[in-house]
């Protein structure tokens, strides 16, 4: 089970949990007629260092005079959560047409997805006062937010901080599997 | 030995009925029972949606 902080900050942190975040999937323009396609996902946990959001914050939003946008950021990488019993049945894409590999719960696979195992998987347990069904990350399916865009969303779509530890350890365990070394067979 | 009857609820006394409910009236129950609002505000029973929001542009390329 993961600790969460339920305070909201003004500025971005690693670990935040936000709902309702937007991806734009295409922005396409032709002879005047726009098309323009997003995914709404319900949950997103937020992955970039917590280091460059304060810096941006303090450079971008701060009164503090500031000699340059050295530090601005242009994009925040968050991953979804998605409800673990949807990730068993492989049906949490079902929405976007898409279908997922299923997980046996009752077998080493599933044991192995809650144990963090699973290099591509992140699973949180939350306590019974945080309003999260049990919930996997996709370190595969992360994405980049505008910094100024998710800011605003974060006033209103706050749900929780990862306390500290878990959020190291999900941010440990995203950089490694950033860093995988595919090798030939 | 003891004349009585085992089963006479004077001498066992009385007890409540064993029979399990008639499963229409738990499905009944259940459904007539309100949404908890914590049940409602529980997050992440949702999955990502996708939305495509088709315009025309009145003044040509902007």
């Amino acid at each position: 089970m993961v600790k969460v902080d339920a305070d909201r900050s003004d500025r971005l942190a690693h670990g935040d949990i936000l709902r309702d975040v937007e991806y734009v999937e295409h922005v396409h323009e032709q002879d005047g007629n726009l098309e323009i396609s997003k995914v709404v996902f319900p949950l997103v946990v937020v992955l970039t260092q917590d280091c460059d959001l304060a810096q941006d914050y303090k450079f971008r939003w701060s009164d503090q005079a500031t000699p340059s946008q050295d530090k601005y950021l242009l994009s925040v990488l968050v991953a979804p959560l998605y409800n673990v019993e949807h990730v068993y049945s492989g049906e949490h894409l079902s929405e976007l047409k898409m279908k997922m590999g299923e997980i046996n719960r009752k077998r080493t696979q599933g044991d192995n997805l809650r144990n963090n195992e699973t290099p591509r998987y992140h699973y949180l347990d939350f306590d019974q006062n945080i309003p999260i069904v049990p919930s996997v990350v996709d370190f595969k399916h992360y994405f980049s937010v505008n910094a100024i865009y998710l800011k605003e969303v974060k006033v209103d779509n706050f749900v929780c901080r990862l306390s500290s530890l878990y959020r190291e350890d999900i941010g440990q365990r995203f950089a490694s599997y950033l860093s995988r070394i595919a090798l030939p067979d | 030995m003891n004349k009585q009857n085992l089963f006479d609820s004077e001498y066992v006394g009385e007890a409540q009925s064993t029979n399990a409910q008639e499963q229409e009236s738990e499905l009944k129950k259940f459904i007539r029972q309100p949404i908890k609002q914590d049940e409602l505000q529980t997050y992440g029973t949702s999955k990502p949606v996708r939305i495509i929001i088709r315009a025309k542009l009145i003044d040509g390329k902007s």
